[in-house]
């Protein structure tokens, strides 16, 4: 069932954090930015599962990134397929940008942290 | 074995990246036909035709000039007794192109040496933007043929080269890149960010494939080097106060062994004014 009020919360949060300066770069690929929304948002905890996989279908790869990032820190493993395919379809891009490197970087990151318990 | 002499003058620099034939002269050419396989295998016959073709400045401190010695095609050739190690698989992976292979007495366990560039050219005739095609004309880096620190008046970074060397004859598809990250000291704006101390896989972190170029360019000269760059940078505004120190360790994994070398990065920013940015 959908929640009107914590799926605009997801996306305010979502968009905030796209916006977010990152400041860090290792091997080309930027690195996402710990801020509070980042926080907030997985504080509301599994419920926001299906709005996050649903964000995986958004053409901002930043947007996408901390979706992977957020996915990976609920620690739900019903996330690793998602995952799986999101990651598979931004390797199947040509000519790659260093954001959708960095949504790569993520679900690699997230996956190894559901599966394996760490990064 | 006999072999055939090439030798080409240098033309224009490779529009994509593929790896630089630098210095191709085995001993007799035993090695080298076995590369070129594995070359032609990873990257396709296309782009290695193209390498031969153009090898782009394997040392602009030279003739600019490239000496290469293949196996001659359709010549007399006698397959060696490489025995079971990992060329064996090579020479069954040939399917009929005999490469002559001589077994390694240095063995394909483990990589000879793994070495950084923190200054000066970068090896192979590189250049980072051969590294990270997509980030060219981003601002991610300054002075891209040299290693090094730099400061573009908004990002604090140091381009690193690093490389490992196997013998010349060993399948180069057995050894594989790592890095690890750990922030050593890491405070932006008075705030300790939440990853210092914590030890990361920064190339799974990173998106990139590691296993291919434009990540991974491989060049012949002195051994088979197999060779990775990162820039790693931080981005700073006019009012920023930051003490970033990055610890790196690169590995390059053989079956059985690995070589690894350690670097580090060190930045300061006081009131947006870079006051230190080393790399060793």
């Amino acid at each position: 069932m959908t929640d009107p009020i914590l799926q605009q919360e997801v996306d305010r949060l979502l968009t905030a954090l796209a916006a977010q300066e990152s400041f860090i770069s290792e091997l080309g690929t930027p690195h996402l930015a710990e801020t509070e929304e980042l926080d907030l948002l997985v504080a509301l905890g599994l419920e926001v599962l299906p709005y996050l996989i649903e964000e995986m279908k958004s053409e901002s790869p930043r947007r996408v990134a901390y979706v992977a990032l957020v996915l990976g820190r609920l620690g739900d493993s019903r996330a690793i397929d998602p995952l799986r395919e999101l990651k598979l379809r931004y390797q199947a891009m040509d000519a790659k940008s260093e954001w959708e490197y960095a949504v790569i970087g993520q679900c690699n990151t997230a996956i190894e942290l559901l599966a394996h318990g760490r990064t | 074995m006999r072999t055939k002499s090439i030798r080409r003058d240098v033309g224009d620099r490779a529009a994509t990246p593929v790896p630089r034939a630098a210095h191709i002269r085995g001993s007799g050419g035993e090695g080298v036909g076995a590369q070129l396989l594995e070359l032609q295998r990873t990257y396709g016959n296309h782009q290695v035709q193209n390498l031969l073709k153009r090898s782009a400045a394997p040392d602009r401190n030279q003739s600019g000039r490239i000496d290469a010695s293949i196996p001659v095609s359709g010549e007399e050739e006698q397959a060696p007794d490489i025995g079971s190690g990992p060329m064996a698989s090579l020479e069954r992976d040939a399917g009929g192109e005999r490469a002559a292979i001589r077994r390694n007495p240095g063995g394909c366990d483990e990589p000879l040496s793994m070495k950084k560039v923190v200054a000066g050219a970068l090896e192979g005739g590189l250049t980072m933007k051969d590294y990270y095609p997509d980030l060219d004309g981003k601002g991610y880096w300054q002075h891209g043929g040299t290693a090094g620190a730099f400061d573009t008046g908004a990002r604090a970074g140091a381009n690193v080269q690093l490389y490992g060397t196997i013998p010349s004859p060993c399948k180069p598809s057995l050894f594989s890149l790592a890095q690890t990250v750990t922030y050593t000291r890491a405070i932006r704006d008075g705030t300790h960010h939440p990853k210092e101390g914590v030890l990361q896989d920064d190339i799974a972190k990173s998106g990139r494939d590691a296993s291919r170029p434009p990540f991974r360019l491989d060049w012949l000269g002195g051994g088979y080097n197999i060779s990775m760059a990162d820039p790693p940078s931080f981005i700073y505004g006019p009012k920023t106060n930051a003490e970033w120190d990055r610890s790196f360790v690169t590995s390059l994994k053989g079956p059985t062994g690995t070589k690894s070398v350690a670097w580090s990065t060190s930045i300061r920013i006081v009131g947006g004014a870079v006051t230190r940015n080393d790399v060793a």
